[in-house]
């Protein structure tokens, strides 16, 4: 659905987008993430369009998409700062959309009315709190029936019930209309339910671009209790953390973990316990070996 | 389905319903207003005009009807109202390129930046034309409703109000492509509608500050046609045209209608270069204060240019009056440190960051000085010469010289003023150093008027005293002998006419014992004796030390009481200070002579010396007994003691 491919993007000599190479397969829910400054929201106006690259391309569904209407109407995008009409309401911004949009369900606006009842569609948007105001952009960036939904920050202000509201309607249309989403947050615990892949950014490049299930299988904590000292593991396994706790060591390690277990078995441990890491933690060690200033936050 | 999906699913996409309907609604009050203003600037003025008995003096049906349309069109066809709503139209429909969040979901949306440019353009121009028709079908009613017939005169008027939004408009628009931050707009705008001028000013003045005798050099000629505003106010303006038989308003003639054609000639080139430069813009621009690159560093020079040579002016202006400095030094080093500070304050504006001063441009702004002191040293080393023109005698066309009054110098002298002006120019640093002491010297104007229609103006600090000032052989003397002939005295005291005037009346202020004034009028009879005694004492030279003062060591003494005479001279032959600064006017091969026909005074500065004067005032009885002259000394005590 989407390929970025090159993609470099320079703001008065400072590179925000250093050839980014981006792919998004179509019905994917893609998390995008990264620490501050590392060029997502860059990223996701080039996919929008709304800047025009440096060098690169930047295509939905092989169509270039600068001043590309055809492509750009199949998309949503829901920024980390809305902008609404000033005393614009629901109903006239409705009418704004449905002028643009050309696939937009004004049938599906009034029956997704129920989701949002505490929306007074005649009040000013502006007027609305920041989570109304967000409510309103979701219940509108729908019913543009997009083939692709890019969000930017795009639960931050909701209450946890609006949350996995607005999550269970995108998820809806992801498993029936085949919407491809592309999701750029920082709240990585929530990224991981919904996504099924992820890109993390640092220093204007992808540095990882995976499936969620790779990613978690490939990078694993194992808890060992040995009474012979530290464990070993054999040369192929790339450690990337270890600590302990009296005679218990904590790893990260990069591996398959069921070849790790069997190694560390040798060694006649106490105990050995494998954990998944969570989307959270992968992202911290992978930045880590970015050279991120994470010391402070390994455990 | 609705008429906005209707029209999105068209092919056809150099135009948007949605984001002009959403213009027309979200911007209302802007067109309202502008619409209101409208109708009570144009029909409703008209209106209240009909409702009078009389207007501006005329009465009569048809003369009343010219003039009222007259007025109206003189107010509506100002250019600065037109302008400045151009500029608020324009920055209200493309301001959502000022505001990074507005800027990027607008270019989100699947709308072309063609769409957007030509529906945005078109709904800010609806926003004017659309009440400008409006304002012109209430002005036919008013028109229909009370017999004004010259609707040819407001149509016509109506036109060029179009010519003028499209043109302010195009070019507001234009403006609006180079920057990202709402407030710059309008100055950019402002600063781009004055530029020639304001750039043909600065040197100016610069000029009139370095070099010597430069005054009065301002004179933007025909380019000032680059800045629009300035140029439209002074050449489009309506007037009316009386009928020379009947001396009755036969009709009005507009005036620089051509000029709103070319202008309008003109915008469709401005609406092209903005698309382009729209098309062109970054988006991530938004909030700066220069959205195109290669402009910036035309932004810091010109900032610093234009605001160094206003701001040095100022301070170096303000530096020389009160510490009569040099100029020269004392303007370079002012534009060194203002210079330098608008540089690096243009950079801070472009950088939005106080951390400006980097190697790049501190060298950057080594050059821009170097480039400031060529510029400064350029008129001080007068390496135009423009301080050293003198025109051919040949070329000139009238000559006047001023020292105590303009003097018309007759076209046999005008070698000799060629010779005094080239005396005034080698005696330079002579000159000068006598005006940095302060006396003994007078300003003196010597100016040309050629024959292919410019001027040469210049003004010399003349000494009228000591080595320089004395003998017969000094420009001083030769300006004063001028001024003595008792032609051009006449022409000073009594007019420019002083042969055929037609005096009307006049009086003589007078004071009694307890100080309590008296007006005493002139009767005919009496006012003829006054005159002839005037032109007496002027023939005899009686009034030559009152009215040449540069050769009187001290103050003459002069009565308190003046003489006032109201004259009028069918030739339209009046005051010879407004013949000297208005030479061309008065010249202007499509003058009417009914313009200058109007009556004017001479007011009369006597004294002791003025002997027929004080005679007649004796014989007639206007002083005597119970009235008489006092010196401005002796009212001055008397006064004071009261």
């Amino acid at each position: 659905m989407i390929q970025v491919n090159g993609l470099t993007k320079s703001f008065e000599g400072f590179t925000a987008l250093d050839g980014v190479d981006m792919h998004v397969k179509k019905g994917a829910i893609y998390g995008l993430v990264g620490p501050n400054g590392a060029g997502k929201s860059t990223l996701i106006r080039h996919i929008t369009g709304v800047y025009r690259p440096d060098a690169g391309e930047v295509r939905i569904e092989g169509e270039d998409i600068f001043e590309n209407k055809k492509a750009k109407a199949k998309m949503a995008y829901i920024p980390d700062e809305l902008f609404y009409f000033m005393q614009a309401d629901t109903m006239e911004m409705k009418r704004f959309y449905q002028g643009i949009y050309p696939d937009f369900d004004e049938k599906l606006f009034y029956r997704m009315q129920e989701f949002f009842p505490d929306i007074n569609v005649k009040r000013t948007i502006r007027r609305l709190s920041k989570g109304m105001q967000k409510q309103v952009a979701f219940w509108l960036a729908i019913c543009c029936k997009p083939q692709l939904m890019i969000l930017d920050e795009p639960v931050d202000g909701l209450d946890p019930v609006m949350r996995r509201q607005i999550w269970s309607i995108i998820l809806a249309e992801v498993a029936e209309q085949q919407m491809t989403v592309l999701v750029s947050s920082h709240n990585l615990r929530e990224l991981e339910d919904v996504c099924d892949h992820v890109g993390i950014m640092h220093h204007g490049k992808l540095i990882v671009e995976r499936s969620l299930t790779d990613l978690q299988g490939s990078v694993t904590k194992i808890q060992v209790a040995c009474v012979s000292g530290m464990p070993k593991l054999p040369d192929s396994f790339e450690v990337l953390h270890m600590s302990n706790t009296g005679r218990v060591y904590t790893m990260i390690v990069k591996g398959d973990p069921n070849e790790a277990r069997a190694a560390l078995t040798e060694s006649n441990p106490t105990i050995v316990d494998i954990l998944p890491l969570t989307l959270e933690e992968i992202f911290i060690y992978e930045m880590g070996g970015a050279d991120y200033e994470v010391k402070d936050i390994l455990f | 389905m609705r008429w906005e999906v209707r029209i999105m699913k068209s092919k056809t996409s150099c135009f948007n319903r949605t984001i002009f309907k959403k213009n027309f609604t979200h911007f209302w009050p802007l067109w309202v207003l502008y619409l209101i203003w409208l109708l009570m600037l144009i029909p409703m003025s008209l209106w209240k005009g009909t409702g009078q008995d009389w207007y501006y003096g005329y009465s009569d049906g048809v003369s009343k009807m010219y003039m009222l349309v007259n007025q109206v069109l003189e107010r509506a066809l100002q250019p600065v109202p037109v302008f400045l709503i151009a500029a608020v139209m324009a920055l209200a429909v493309f301001s959502y390129l000022y505001a990074a969040k507005n800027a990027n979901m607008i270019h989100a949306l699947p709308v072309s930046r063609f769409e957007l440019f030509v529906t945005n353009y078109l709904s800010g121009l609806c926003f004017m034309v659309i009440p400008e028709l409006i304002a012109f079908l209430f002005t036919v009613l008013v028109c229909l409703g009370n017999e004004i017939t010259c609707i040819q005169y407001l149509f016509a008027g109506f036109l060029c109000r179009l010519g003028m939004i499209f043109f302010a408009y195009s070019l507001a628009v234009f403006v609006a492509m180079f920057t990202g931050h709402v407030l710059a707009m309008p100055v950019y705008f402002l600063i781009v509608n004055y530029l020639y001028i304001g750039c043909v000013y600065l040197i100016t003045s610069v000029i009139e500050l370095l070099c010597y005798g430069i005054t009065n050099y301002w004179n933007p000629g025909k380019m000032s046609i680059l800045s629009p505003i300035y140029y439209l106010g002074n050449n489009l303006w309506v007037r009316t045209v009386y009928n020379g038989a009947t001396k009755q308003l036969e009709g009005l003639e507009i005036h620089g209608v051509w000029l709103v054609g070319v202008y309008a000639a003109v915008a469709v080139l401005f609406v092209a270069a903005a698309y382009v430069l729209y098309r062109r813009r970054q988006i991530e621009t938004a909030g700066d204060v220069i959205s195109i690159g290669i402009l910036k560093p035309v932004f810091r020079w010109g900032m610093a240019m234009c605001g160094g040579i206003s701001l040095s002016l100022l301070i170096a202006g303000i530096l020389i009056e009160a510490r009569n400095v040099s100029p020269f030094p004392c303007f370079l080093i002012c534009m060194f440190l203002t210079g330098f500070v608008l540089f690096f304050a243009a950079q801070m504006l472009i950088m939005k960051n106080f951390r400006v001063f980097r190697k790049k441009r501190l060298l950057e702004w080594g050059c821009f000085a170097v480039v400031s002191l060529l510029f400064v040293v350029t008129f001080e080393i007068d390496l135009f010469g423009i301080e050293r023109k003198l025109p051919e005698e040949g070329e000139i066309e009238a000559a006047f010289v001023c020292m105590d009054f303009p003097v018309e110098v007759k076209q046999e002298d005008f070698s000799t003023l060629l010779e005094l002006h080239r005396e005034m120019l080698e005696n330079k640093k002579q000159y000068r150093e006598i005006q940095r002491r302060g006396t003994d010297y007078m300003y003196t104007t010597v100016c040309y008027y050629l024959k292919d229609g410019t001027k040469v103006e210049r003004d010399y600090p003349v000494p009228v005293r000591g080595e320089c000032g004395e003998g017969e052989m000094t420009p001083s003397a030769q300006i004063q002998s001028w001024e003595r002939e008792t032609d051009n005295l006449k022409s000073q005291i009594l007019g420019r006419g002083y042969r055929t005037n037609e005096y009307l009346s006049g009086y003589i202020d007078l004071y009694d014992e307890d100080a309590n004034y008296h007006n005493y009028t002139f009767d005919k009879e009496e006012l003829e004796t006054i005159v002839a005694a005037v032109e007496r004492d002027i023939e005899e030279g009686n009034y030559d030390i009152y009215y040449v003062t540069g050769m009187n060591e001290e103050l003459p003494v002069t009565f308190y009481n003046n003489i006032s005479l109201d004259y009028f001279n069918e030739d339209g032959l009046y005051d010879l200070w407004d013949y000297f600064s208005n030479y061309r006017h008065y010249h202007r091969t499509e003058q009417k002579k009914e313009d200058l026909l109007v009556s004017t005074n001479a007011f009369l500065t006597i004294g002791p010396e003025c002997r027929h004067t004080i005679r007649a005032l004796e014989q007639i009885g206007a002083i005597g007994v119970e009235y008489h002259l006092e010196t401005v000394e002796e009212h001055q005590m008397r006064t004071a003691y009261d």
